[in-house]
C-alpha cells in the first residue's frame, strides 16, 4: 500500500459549461479519488468567477477548491483525467505540508467564527424586529 | 508599501495563492511582481509571495500582464 498524503486541488471549469455538466465533472473527480483508496475531506465550489485573462476565448470560469487524502500514484491519473477533459481549463494540485495544514485549519476556524457571528447578528436582528412588533401592539 | 511596520510579516507562516487580495499588494499595475527592495518584506516571505503569485496566475486568479489603459 502506497503512502497516502493530504492534497489540495483547485481546478477551473469553463464558464460556458452548463451547471449539470459542472456537477458531473465534480462528481467524477470525487468518485475517482474515492474509488482508488482516496478520501475526500472537503469540496468548496467558489462558483463562476471572471478570469484574470482569457483562456481559450473564455472570460469566466467555475472554480472548485477541494481537499483530499490519497496515495501518491493516484495524482498522476487524476491530473491525466483533468488534462483530457476539455472543459477543465486549469488545475493545480499541491501536496500539503505541515505549514499548509496549519494554515488551512486556521482559515477554517476563522470562517466558522465568522459564520457564527453572522448567525448571532441575524438573531439579534430578529430579536430587534420582534421587539418592534411588540411595540406596535 | 515600504515602511509598513504595522503589518507583522515576520510571523507569516504560509502565503496562500487563494488570497488574491493580499497578493495584489505585491504586484504593480502591469501585473509584475514587485522586488523586495520595494516591498520590504523578509526574504522568506518574499519567496513565498513569489510562488503564491505564480500559482494564482496559472489559475487565472491574477493576470500575467495587465493591459494598461490607453
Amino acid at each position: 500500500m502506497a503512502n497516502t498524503y493530504q492534497y489540495e486541488l483547485t481546478y477551473v471549469i469553463s464558464g460556458v459549461v452548463q451547471q449539470n455538466q459542472v456537477d458531473d465533472i465534480v462528481r467524477k473527480v470525487n468518485h475517482l479519488i474515492e474509488d482508488n483508496g482516496g478520501d475526500v475531506i472537503e469540496v468548496d465550489e467558489w462558483g463562476n468567477q471572471r478570469l484574470a485573462y482569457e483562456i481559450d476565448r473564455k472570460r469566466s470560469g467555475y472554480y472548485v477548491n477541494m481537499y483530499f487524502k490519497a496515495p501518491g500514484p493516484l495524482i498522476q491519473r487524476l491530473e491525466r483525467e483533468l488534462e483530457i477533459n476539455d472543459d477543465v481549463l486549469r488545475y493545480l494540485t499541491l501536496r500539503m505540508d505541515a505549514k499548509m495544514k496549519r494554515h488551512h485549519k486556521k482559515r477554517k476556524r476563522r470562517e466558522a467564527q465568522q459564520q457564527e457571528e453572522e448567525k448571532r447578528a441575524e438573531e439579534a436582528d430578529e430579536d430587534a424586529s420582534e421587539d418592534e412588533e411588540n411595540d406596535d401592539e | 508599501m515600504a515602511n509598513q511596520d504595522d503589518v507583522d510579516y515576520e510571523h507569516i507562516e504560509y502565503v496562500d495563492y487563494k488570497d488574491t487580495e493580499f497578493l495584489e499588494q505585491f504586484i504593480n499595475n502591469q501585473g509584475k511582481i514587485l522586488p523586495r527592495r520595494v516591498t520590504d518584506v523578509p526574504a522568506r516571505v518574499q519567496r513565498q509571495i513569489t510562488t503564491a503569485i505564480k500559482r494564482a496566475r496559472h489559475l487565472a486568479l491574477l493576470p500575467y500582464v495587465q493591459e494598461s489603459i490607453r
